[in-house]
């Protein structure tokens, strides 16, 4: 049996772990490190760099740098996230032939899916020289809250990387599988996790090895980065006062603090001071200047403190909205390397009257977790299910423009469900059935998945033939819709896939074209 | 549809009504009588299907139920076999299945496994409590554990990618029972309807037909026709509005009004000054924070209304623009998706329909410009065109008279008056 790797495809940081011997392995890249920066540059000899080889040269080339791409896949170029993106990223994004958004760099464009295929391919590369065999199966995860739209281009993502996505799990879902809760009695769990640019709050059910997503909240635009961020500021501010220079406009030097920054952070959640120190990093009439500044935990805890005060306000609203009291959470999961942090763990201890549990790395465990739900699916192992739900209601549009819902977001799949709508006009030999996904009242609101006639409907008055509608989605998600006229018997049906920003052409041709480059391992 | 009856084979079997059975007996909706009269013992299981005024699903699921109440009989399954059943549903807690005949051991999933799933499927129709294995007064937790451990023997993803035949689909139906069952009885506000009319229903004598448990799609095909437009508000549907119901604390729900307020303020002044994509999404997100609001409603209406035109106006010009005859109908009716009674859009898809001779669709489109516009007569002519190429001479010349009624002497009418009296003296000169 083929082996499946469970992949956590993170905004800022991915990581892929196996299920290696009964126990999940979390596979090192040729570096050593067991997570790669989510990063995807081309270098000015046009050279492709992913992960840290990315992230190393992602200042002083900035504008062919892609990072954190995961905000932008399957939005339309219009949405509002976008808006923010484009304000604040520094490469070009350009709209797609489908209303999507698309990346320039150093003058070719790609997709989100592309950007987001590259980026696996590497982590499938890793986890082959690992294993020293061949690998085509993979369990994904997706933060809790992404449409089916943004499942679906995650999914292309994978097969633009060669590889066959089994399932697309929850991100928290798989945290907790990795921590390996709710095998035995009920419990409930919130899943904090806090990651490079994203922060997300999930609260789950699980009992007897059967997982349900109960609520979640977060934020896209708030992460470990601006705790970077905020250290870098803080030091340019410090050197400009003590030594008269400012450093902000010198992209060599900031490059050089960015990393030092994060580097001094994740000293501070084991040290109580750190230094950092940056030789030669200016130069002046008065010759070499260097750098070199103590930080201590209260300093970066005052600089950041309002950040965390933040996650925390997502997470009361997150709790309220499973309707819960803090003290119901039988169990507490972080996730993310940023919830290294003393100060987040102290602070979410507060507030749930109980101690976090976190594995060594919880940079980790969501890759864990999607590797042990692949194992799952291919073995003959039992002791576990995941019920999926749709994320978003589907239904019909209505003569009068309205969305008629036949099935409710949340909905645990498969499920089948029918309706019975009729004419609305006299005679009517036709009726159209568009099929559509979403949460809005009015039709057009919501995303349209197909359409389809059903004809010759026996001549009746108005509001007479009775027209049953069935929705019906299979265990991998596929959705059918039929139409059957009950006089006539006439039936017609469509099988709706919820597509992605990319046709099945534009995959094919894109997993030819990105087989052929051979990248570079990290050194 | 329709696949997850029990394959091509039953499909060609023809069910006879049991010789000594007393249709007084049972109890049975007047949809499920009309089946039954439809049972003359010539009439196959697959023909069954199309005129049973159910859909086929559910003439599938009837059927069986029949036969395993011993109410019919199927040929070529041998009377044996249905006696044996009958005998076992007048014994319940004998229900066994004669499923070897359906045990494929070439699958990949174990035999026994095979015979429970079989058997399970049998017994789908009994009530949610019974089909949960949980007590009428069973507790919630009670209830979601036998959900779960149901759950982890029939989801189909336990036979992920193995061969499984038949069974594949008995799987999905098994399941999908089982999440309905879990999802009423662990509402209070659905599980007391189920209880009550479970009260109401005098337990049934064994071995006789009993009645689904209401909720399910069973009745939908027995609901009195819709009112115009409206969709059916059945049982169903009342059932999940109640459980849709939001629950959230009074202090939260004040912090979100303030928020919500805050929103539509913001999505005002873009929309004033003229960016309405950005107002909408404001005012999605005042929605997001006060569903209760009627005010944020109707403002994101209005906006989206503009966003809406804007976008029309887009497609119009661009279908304008196109050379390419089919481009420009596929603009124009993505054009109507966003203003879907726009006369001029609707007259000139109806006539490029026309062109391409795809008339099925013109006449959907003529029909709608009538609907929208009945007072003018143009229209109506145009309605009459179409059906005259499709050949329905005497609807034409009804919609024609109709147009006449509004305006005799309107040269469309005229034109077309001309024409079908010309399509009428010369055969084959419809067009």
């Amino acid at each position: 049996m083929s082996r499946v790797i469970g992949i956590d495809l993170g905004t800022t940081n991915s990581c892929v772990a196996v299920i290696d011997g009964g126990k999940p392995v979390v596979i090192p890249n040729t570096g050593g490190y067991k997570t790669s920066p989510s990063m995807f540059a081309i270098a000015p000899d046009g050279k492709r760099l992913v992960g840290h080889l990315a992230k190393r040269q992602a200042i002083t080339n900035a504008r062919n740098t892609v990072y954190a791409s995961k905000r932008l896949i399957g939005r339309r170029y219009d949405s509002p996230e976008m808006k923010r993106a484009l304000d604040l990223f520094p490469y070009e994004i350009v709209e797609g032939p489908n209303q999507d958004a698309r990346i320039v760099v150093a003058g070719k464009t790609f997709s989100c899916s592309e950007i987001s295929g590259i980026i696996l391919r590497e982590m499938k590369r890793v986890a082959e020289e690992y294993l020293g065999e061949p690998v085509s199966d993979a369990v994904i995860t997706v933060p809790a809250y992404f449409n089916d739209t943004q499942r679906q281009c995650t999914k292309d993502a994978g097969k633009i990387a060669g590889l066959e996505v089994l399932r697309i799990i929850n991100e928290p879902t798989a945290a907790a599988l990795a921590y390996g809760l709710g095998h035995n009695r009920e419990e409930k769990i919130a899943v904090y996790d806090l990651g490079g640019g994203t922060f997300d709050i999930s609260i789950l059910e699980l009992a007897e090895g059967v997982v349900e997503v109960l609520a979640t909240a977060g934020n896209t635009f708030l992460g470990g980065e601006d705790f970077d961020r905020r250290i870098v500021d803080h030091v340019l501010e410090l050197f400009k006062k003590t030594e008269g220079i400012d450093l902000s406009d010198d992209l060599m030097a900031r490059q050089r603090l960015k990393d030092a920054a994060e580097k001094a952070k994740c000293d501070l959640s084991t040290l109580q001071t750190t230094e950092i120190n940056l030789p030669f990093i200016a130069n002046d009439h008065s010759g070499a200047r260097h750098l070199n500044v103590e930080i201590t935990r209260e300093t970066l805890e005052s600089l950041v403190g309002d950040i965390v005060e933040r996650t925390m306000k997502s997470v009361e609203q997150c709790v309220a909205d499973a309707g819960l009291d803090p003290r119901a959470i039988d169990h507490v999961v972080l996730v993310g390397g940023q919830t290294r942090m003393p100060l987040v763990q102290q602070l979410v201890t507060k507030y749930f009257g109980k101690p976090p549990h976190r594995g060594v790395n919880p940079d980790e465990v969501v890759a864990v977790g999607a590797a042990i739900q692949g194992r799952v699916l291919v073995s003959d192992e039992r002791d576990l299910l995941l019920l999926d739900v749709t994320p978003l209601s589907l239904g019909i549009a209505t003569f009068d423009g309205h969305f008629a819902t036949l099935i409710q977001r949340n909905t645990t799949v498969p499920v089948r469900k029918s309706h019975v709508f009729t004419t609305t006009r006299d005679n009517q030999s036709a009726v159209k059935i568009r099929v559509l996904q979403g949460e809005a009242e009015r039709a057009d609101e919501n995303h349209m998945l197909g359409e389809f006639v059903l004809s010759d409907i026996p001549p009746a008055p108005k509001g007479q033939p009775e027209i049953e509608v069935s929705f019906d989605i299979d265990a991998n998600g596929i959705v059918n819709v039929s139409a059957r006229d009950q006089s006539s018997g006439r039936e017609q049906s469509i099988t709706v896939r919820t597509t992605g920003t990319l046709s099945e052409d534009e995959i094919q041709q894109l997993v030819r074209e990105n087989a052929e480059y051979e990248l570079p391992g990290e050194a | 549809m329709g696949s997850s009856n029990g394959g091509s084979g039953e499909q060609e079997r023809i069910p006879r009504l049991a010789p000594d059975l007393d249709p007084e007996d049972l109890e049975l909706t007047p949809v499920e009588g009309f089946l039954l009269s439809r049972i003359d013992g010539a009439t196959s299981w697959k023909t069954l299907c199309h005129i049973g005024g159910l859909s086929p699903l559910e003439v599938d699921r009837a059927l069986e139920r029949f036969e395993a109440k011993g109410v019919i009989v199927v040929e070529g399954k041998g009377g044996a076999r249905a006696a044996k059943i009958a005998a076992a549903a007048r014994d319940p807690k004998k229900a066994l299945v004669d499923a070897k005949a359906q045990v494929d051991a070439s699958l990949g999933i174990p035999v026994d496994l095979q015979q429970r799933i079989l058997e399970f499927e049998s017994g789908l129709e009994r009530p949610y409590h019974e089909l949960l294995g949980v007590d009428r007064s069973a507790e919630a937790k009670d209830i979601k554990r036998a959900y779960f451990k149901l759950s982890r023997e029939y989801h189909p993803d336990r036979y992920y990618r193995r061969n499984t035949g038949h069974f594949g689909a008995r799987l999905e139906r098994i399941f999908r029972k089982v999440a309905e069952a879990y999802e009423l009885l662990s509402d209070p506000t659905t599980r007391a309807e189920i209880e009550k009319s479970l009260a109401s229903m005098p337990s049934p004598p064994e071995g006789e037909y009993r009645q689904a448990a209401p909720g399910t799609t069973e009745r939908i095909g027995a609901e009195p026709a819709p009112p115009r437009g409206q969709r059916v508000p059945g049982r169903m549907e009342n059932l999940e509005r109640l459980r849709n119901r939001f629950k959230i604390p009074p202090k939260l729900l004040a912090e979100r009004r303030v928020r919500a307020r805050q929103l539509y303020q913001a999505a005002r002044v873009s929309a004033h000054e003229g960016r309405f994509l950005e107002a909408a999404a404001s005012m999605r997100l005042a929605i997001a924070f006060d569903p209760w609001e009627k005010e944020f409603k109707s403002g994101f209406s209005d906006i989206q209304a503009q966003v809406h035109a804007a976008r029309a106006e887009a497609l119009l010009k661009e279908a304008g623009d196109a050379t390419a005859q089919g481009e420009a109908l596929r603009l124009l009716e993505e054009a109507l998706n966003y203003r879907p009674c726009h006369v001029e859009t609707l007259k000139r898809v109806a006539s490029l329909c026309i062109d391409a001779r795809e008339l099925e669709k013109a006449r959907e489109y003529a029909e709608q410009l009538v609907e929208v516009e009945p007072e003018v007569a143009a229209h109506h002519a145009l309605l009459a065109g179409v059906l005259r190429r499709q050949g329905l001479h005497a609807q034409a010349s009804a919609a024609l008279e109709r147009g006449a009624r509004v305006d005799a002497r309107d040269p469309e009418i005229k034109a077309e008056r001309l024409r079908q009296h010309r399509s009428r003296t010369r055969p084959g000169g419809a067009a």
